[in-house]
């Protein structure tokens, strides 16, 4: 089961994008064994309030994941999903970077935003791959690396488009992820798996 | 920013990142890249730990001053921690200084060339078990270090940092209790 999810997940057109969220989730649990081990900057009071808001911005980065792991197969509930998504997202006015959470009393980024930051990230990281690749050639010329060089340069401009079309369904995302990362939740709670949501499907 | 310049803008700090130096030139991505790719021919900016797109300012054959070292690896890996003989000559338990800094992460490492620092990568889950048993105390310019007894459990389970011999290490200090909860934890790996 697993193997045929990656299997799928490798074929997708969305590859890159769910390998960026993956990366972007993998790096913030990192950050949040690091700030709940207590180990993190030493800021008084923010370590609990840290802690909440990595651990609500990977359920979401795991909800939009899942959201495009079964994007090829559309099973019934993603149309449900999509199609509500679409009447409750279109009116939804999202903005990059915080804002001021209500009843939690903390600051959380949009949906859109944390999904953007996982794009964003993992366009950087292949930028860096880049810089590296780009310095090495010009000491040492090799062909092999010059069509490395090439593929990152493509997997870059793809990640831009996949940028620009989650700016045009930002609203979307908000509601997607907020359905989605409750279902998770759910999951969660109930012992089910939660870790690998492109393998959890209808 | 003057981006023909060939020297590192002074307005960006000494660790900076690609989004730093994206933010300086807003909206002309390749001119920032090919301004990071210009510092970092001239030997003036190194990349932390390639391929990971977080970068120093640094004169060639310079050493880094200790807190822009950790601020550097602490930007790149956020697991960091001071390990080995490292860690227990900054808590006064050896005699004997390190010639490095010896950090472990749990992020994959492909290589850091950064002078004065060795990275060693950890298993998953290694700083929440050091972490859940108390083996963390104190910290270097905000990175944490091992506590004595777990440094010295985790040197003996991965034999890979630099430990001083046992004559160079105040024992007095060292509770035989905490070195064997340690070395459970560690063996639970």
């Amino acid at each position: 089961m697993a193997s045929e999810g990656q299997k799928a997940v490798s074929e997708s057109p969305l590859r890159l994008a769910i390998e960026a969220l993956h990366g972007r989730a993998r790096a913030l649990s990192e950050y949040y064994s690091v700030y709940r081990s207590g180990a993190g900057p030493r800021a008084r009071g923010r370590r609990h309030q840290r802690v909440r808001e990595l651990r609500h911005d990977i359920v979401r980065l795991q909800a939009w994941t899942w959201y495009l792991s079964v994007a090829d197969r559309r099973p019934w509930w993603w149309r449900a999903l999509h199609r509500l998504s679409g009447v409750f997202g279109r009116d939804r006015r999202e903005q990059a970077g915080r804002r001021r959470h209500r009843r939690a009393g903390i600051q959380r980024l949009s949906s859109f935003s944390v999904v953007d930051r996982a794009y964003v990230a993992q366009m950087e990281d292949f930028q860096g791959r880049l810089l590296t690749l780009q310095l090495a050639q010009q000491s040492r010329p090799d062909p092999r690396r010059a069509a490395c060089q090439q593929r990152l340069e493509d997997a870059v401009r793809r990640l831009a488009e996949h940028r620009r079309c989650l700016a045009e369904n930002a609203g979307r995302v908000a509601v997607i992820c907020w359905a989605l990362a409750r279902v998770l939740r759910v999951r969660g709670w109930l012992g089910l798996d939660r870790g690998e949501p492109c393998v959890v499907d209808s | 920013m003057n981006a023909s310049s060939h020297d590192p803008d002074t307005r960006l700090p000494v660790v900076f990142t690609l989004a730093d130096l994206k933010q300086q030139l807003p909206g002309d991505e390749q001119a920032a890249m090919a301004l990071a790719l210009r510092w970092l021919e001239s030997g003036q900016v190194r990349q932390v730990a390639p391929p990971r797109p977080v970068f120093i300012r640094l004169g060639s054959g310079e050493t880094p001053a200790e807190a822009d070292l950790c601020l550097a690896l602490r930007r790149a890996f956020p697991s960091l921690v001071v390990v080995g003989g490292s860690a227990l000559w900054r808590q006064g338990i050896s005699h004997e200084r390190d010639a490095v800094l010896d950090c472990a992460v749990s992020e994959p490492v492909e290589r850091c060339p950064l002078p004065g620092v060795r990275l060693h990568q950890r298993p998953a889950g290694w700083l929440d078990v050091v972490s859940r048993t108390g083996g963390l105390h104190g910290h270097l310019h905000e990175v944490p270090l091992l506590s004595a007894e777990m440094a010295v459990a985790d040197a003996a389970r991965f034999t890979d940092v630099w430990v001083p011999d046992r004559d160079h290490l105040d024992w007095r200090t060292l509770s035989a209790e905490r070195i064997t909860a340690a070395q459970d934890a560690m063996n639970s790996l």
